[in-house]
């Protein structure tokens, strides 16, 4: 994890500071000239050679002091403090609600297989996938917000405006995680101790709960850990049209301006937070599945 | 044959080769340029004139959704094919070398699996010139390493086999059995992932440009088009309803034919 990190840190250094388009230009009004500039560029520690701003960098990571944005002159820190708990709202709101659709209508798809309701609920579930989030959310806004006025359409508040940004979140996953759930109790259910239990008269709905979908969530478990990083990156599409102030609009919003010391400790933030889910995820697996243990 | 009797491929290939021919053809198939424009059917409604409508320039949706399409499929095949040639390189290394080469390799995969995926694609595509070659390579970035992985496993498996056994016993070159011997083997989740990934690469081109980051206007491409219609979205909602409706289309139209291939190629074959 952390080896990966360092790497990730480099590569996040090295792509903003020699990308084209310098900051500073856009900093300083073009009329004062080139000694302006220079100035504003030896005022921000532009000018050092790009090893020693990498490792004033890294000291920073280690430190906690991660110094202040070029625009705003806001503590990064806080400026990530302050918007971390709206992204973590909406990515924890969008998974449980992912959850509670997705395994029922996986287990229902699985129970009525090659029927009508199969077909439906899996269609369902590929268009849930194959839809751009960002259009999603401007339907849902235009339907739920500006026709009915059942919801407000942008930004951040209570409950009510948590309830369009999370459904477009969690379309993406609910869809993905239906159809794991249905080819993984398929596969349970033709195995040999479901006809053991069915042969001893257990009723068909403890057979398909208890003995079926317990163990066909384990491997849905593990896919979820993979795919952390698209509840991440959706978050980030999700938070600017919504216009939710959390850590995706910022990111979308400093790497407009240019501010290379916000985007780099986002970066590295968001990374840390995909390993530590998946590090999570496999934590899980392990609790729910018990044999396999990692020593 | 037995590949058409599949109902998905066929679907997924179906809905696939209208675009591509769309694609191909779009100045026949166009009604009107995508770029005139015409002031006093400024944001018209879909009609008999313009079937999709028209935008704030009075610019037809659906012959721009028509050009959109050779500017979005350039961007997913070109992105799909770039990864798919750079993990499958990767992976096969990795894979039949082992040792210092794989844990180099592996350690790449590592990173490039740790971004969350539209994040990469947009911190490269906004600090690269923006363009289309800009979205491809941004695109690819993301993609290479599932590539790679799956490859790398798929060739692990294969080495070991007596064929390969056989063939170095014979005196083959190593490039002669990665290529010769190996590859074929490892071909068909390949051509699955190659079926997935540019449907989803089709997605998140059209989230860069609808960030602003990806394919510039004047260009039409689906993602420009829907963002463009956004600041019109409650007054004239066909702009950014018909393009949107064309991406899912497409996407799903990958999808059903990854899927198809998977089942076709091996029926056990759960994910990739």
């Amino acid at each position: 994890m952390i080896p990966v990190l360092l790497v990730v840190s480099i590569l996040v250094f090295s792509m903003l500071h020699l990308a084209p388009g310098d900051p500073v230009h856009m900093m300083v009004n073009p009329r004062l000239g080139e000694e302006a500039i220079q100035q504003k560029r030896v005022e921000l520690g532009l000018d050092r050679p790009l090893y020693v701003q990498y490792l004033s960098f890294m000291k920073r990571v280690f430190t906690g002091n991660l110094g202040r944005s070029i625009y705003t002159r806001e503590h990064i820190a806080h400026m990530l403090l302050q918007r971390l708990p709206n992204t973590l709202e909406l990515g924890f709101t969008a998974l449980v609600l992912a959850f509670l659709v997705a395994i029922p209508a996986g287990t229902i798809a699985a129970k009525h297989r090659g029927q009508l309701l199969d077909y439906s609920t899996m269609f369902i579930a590929v268009v849930g996938l194959a839809m751009p989030q960002f259009w999603l959310a401007l339907v849902l806004m235009l339907i739920f917000a500006v026709k009915l006025g059942w919801f407000p359409v942008a930004g951040t508040g209570g409950f009510r405006h948590l309830v369009l940004p999370s459904i477009t979140l969690a379309a993406y996953f609910a869809g993905l995680m239906a159809r794991m759930t249905r080819s993984s109790l398929l596969e349970v259910l033709g195995k040999d101790y479901i006809l053991t239990a069915r042969s001893k008269g257990l009723r068909e709905i403890t057979v398909l709960l208890k003995h079926g979908l317990r163990n066909a969530l384990t491997p849905v478990i593990s896919v979820l850990g993979m795919e952390i990083g698209w509840l991440v990156g959706g978050a980030v599409v999700v938070e600017f049209v919504f216009n939710r102030p959390g850590l995706g609009r910022l990111m979308v919003h400093s790497l407009y301006m240019r501010d290379y010391p916000v985007v780099q400790f986002l970066i590295l933030f968001l990374v840390m937070s995909v390993l530590i889910g998946n590090l999570a995820a496999d934590l899980l697996y392990s609790i729910a599945n018990p044999r396999i243990r990692y020593v | 044959m037995q590949l058409a009797k599949n109902k998905q491929i066929l679907i997924g290939g179906g809905i696939i080769l209208v675009f591509v021919v769309i694609a191909i053809f779009a100045p026949q198939i166009s009604p009107r340029d995508y770029w005139r424009q015409d002031l006093r059917a400024s944001l018209s409604p879909p009609g008999a004139k313009y079937l999709f409508g028209a935008d704030e320039f009075g610019r037809d949706i659906f012959s721009r959704a028509i050009y959109g399409t050779r500017v979005s499929l350039i961007a997913a095949l070109g992105s799909a094919g770039l990864a798919s040639v750079f993990g499958l390189t990767l992976g096969l290394l990795a894979g039949y070398y082992g040792g210092a080469i794989d844990r180099i390799i592996q350690s790449g995969i590592d990173v490039a699996w740790s971004f969350p995926t539209v994040v990469l694609a947009i911190v490269i595509a906004s600090t690269t010139k923006p363009g289309l070659g800009s979205v491809i390579i941004a695109i690819a970035a993301v993609y290479w390493a599932q590539y790679a992985r799956v490859i790398r496993g798929e060739v692990v498996s294969a080495r070991e086999e007596e064929y390969i056994v056989a063939a170095r016993a014979c005196g083959c070159s190593h490039v002669w059995i990665m290529t010769r011997h190996i590859l074929p083997n490892v071909m068909a989740p390949v051509i699955v992932m190659i079926s997935i990934t540019t449907g989803y690469a089709i997605l998140l081109e059209a989230t860069l440009s609808f960030l602003g980051v990806g394919v510039q206007p004047p260009t039409p491409s689906w993602g420009i088009i829907l963002s463009e219609g956004r600041a019109f979205m409650s007054s004239a909602p066909w702009i950014t309803i018909f393009p949107g409706v064309i991406i899912t289309v497409a996407v799903l139209g990958f999808n059903f034919l990854g899927d198809g291939l998977r089942d076709y190629f091996d029926p056990y074959m759960k994910r990739l």
